[in-house]
This record gives C-alpha cells, structure tokens and sequence, in this order.
C-alpha cells in the first residue's frame, strides 16, 4: 500500500516541478503545467484501462468514462491550439474551462462506476490532483 | 480454510499491487525526466508536447471504446 502513496503524490509532484522549474513567464507555466495535465491524464487512463481488464467496471460504464476521458483530452488540444497557435488566452481559458468542467464529470460520474472501493479513492485522488493542475494552468493565465 | 470474502479480499489486493507495480514506475520516471527536460525547452515545443499527450489519450478513448463495444 506504500506504493499506492507513491502514485496519489506524482501529480503534487508534477505541480511543483512545473511551478518551480521554469522561467517566470507565465505563458511558460502554464504551458509546462498543460503539459503535464496532458501526461497526467494518460496515467488516469491507464488506471482506468486497468480497472476495466480488471472487471471492476461494466462495459457501458466504461465506454462512458472513456468518452468523458476523450472530452477532456479534445478540450485540452483545444487550449493548446489556443496558446499555441491562436495565441489567445481568452480562448484557452474557454477551453480550460471544458476541461474541467469534463474532469469534474469523471470525478462525479465516471470514478463512482468502479466496483473496487481501493482503487476508486485512488482514481478519485489522482484526479482531483489533476483537476488543480489544470485549475493552476488557468489561473496563470487569467 | 479461508471465507469466500477473505479469499476475495486478497484476490483485490493482488490486482490492486500489479496495478501499482504497472503505474508507479512510468510516473516516478515521468518526474524524473520532467525534472531533467524543463532546461532549454521553447514554449512551442513544451506545448507540442501537451499536444502529442492529448492526442495519444483521445485516440486511446475510442480504441478503448470499441474494445468494450466488441467484448
């Protein structure tokens, strides 16, 4: 179960390493916390794959939870192109804005499907973790 | 002889550590290299980076998606 700590505190981890790392511009954040928003949520999804191979969740919960998976990552590509392409802040602040209100679905409706109460809190930590990572990434750029 | 509950109970524990084994390793590494790569990185390619990962996850979503459909 100490292993289990280990990866609640990656995604504290990654903030701080994200917050502290890098020059001051806050584009500059904000870019490197997106990133690892997005490296992030590859983890989320593999618990999830995981958890599913595992049979603790149904095939049509599962298709659900990874559609929700799928909102967050276009709204995440979306905040990218925003910054990266647009160079709009407002836009990527809309964008952000769907990621989390996606994220926030996945805690309310996605995590509640897994029939294994272990990894569900462990599921429910690592993306509320990541949830302040992305409410980080926004904040910068407000 | 051990309850049918116990004997799940340790079954769960069992899949829950080669969870753990599986996931902990690439996310020390992840911060490990996080920690390495953030010198010298442009914006543009930091968010190349973000770009990649998030269209890695949405193309894995629907793979996943149509794994479950055909199971």
């Amino acid at each position: 179960m100490a292993r289990f700590k280990t990866l609640l505190i990656i995604p504290a981890l990654l903030i701080v390493l994200a917050m502290t790392g890098c020059s001051d511009k806050q584009i500059r954040q904000a870019s490197i916390v997106l990133r690892d928003f997005g490296v992030g949520l590859e983890q989320v999804q593999e618990g999830f794959v995981r958890a599913y191979d595992a049979g603790y969740i149904d095939g049509e919960d599962y298709k659900l939870i990874q559609g929700v998976i799928y909102d967050i990552a276009a709204a995440g590509s979306e905040a990218v192109i925003a910054m990266q392409v647009a160079k709009s802040k407002p836009s990527a602040i809309v964008a952000l804005d769907k990621a989390l209100e996606a994220t926030d679905r996945l805690l309310n409706e996605g995590v509640l499907r897994v029939k294994n109460d272990t990894m569900k809190q462990a599921l429910s930590a690592t993306i509320l973790a990541l949830r302040t990572t992305l409410a980080t990434a926004k904040a910068l750029l407000q | 002889m051990p309850s049918e509950d116990n004997k799940n109970l340790l079954a769960d524990i069992v899949e829950i550590m080669r969870l753990v084994s599986v996931l902990a390793p690439p996310a020390v590494a992840l911060v490990k290299m996080l920690a390495e790569d953030l010198q010298g990185r442009s914006d543009d390619e930091v968010l190349t980076e973000a770009h990649s990962a998030f269209e890695r996850v949405k193309a894995r979503a629907l793979a996943e998606k149509a794994r479950a459909a055909n199971q």
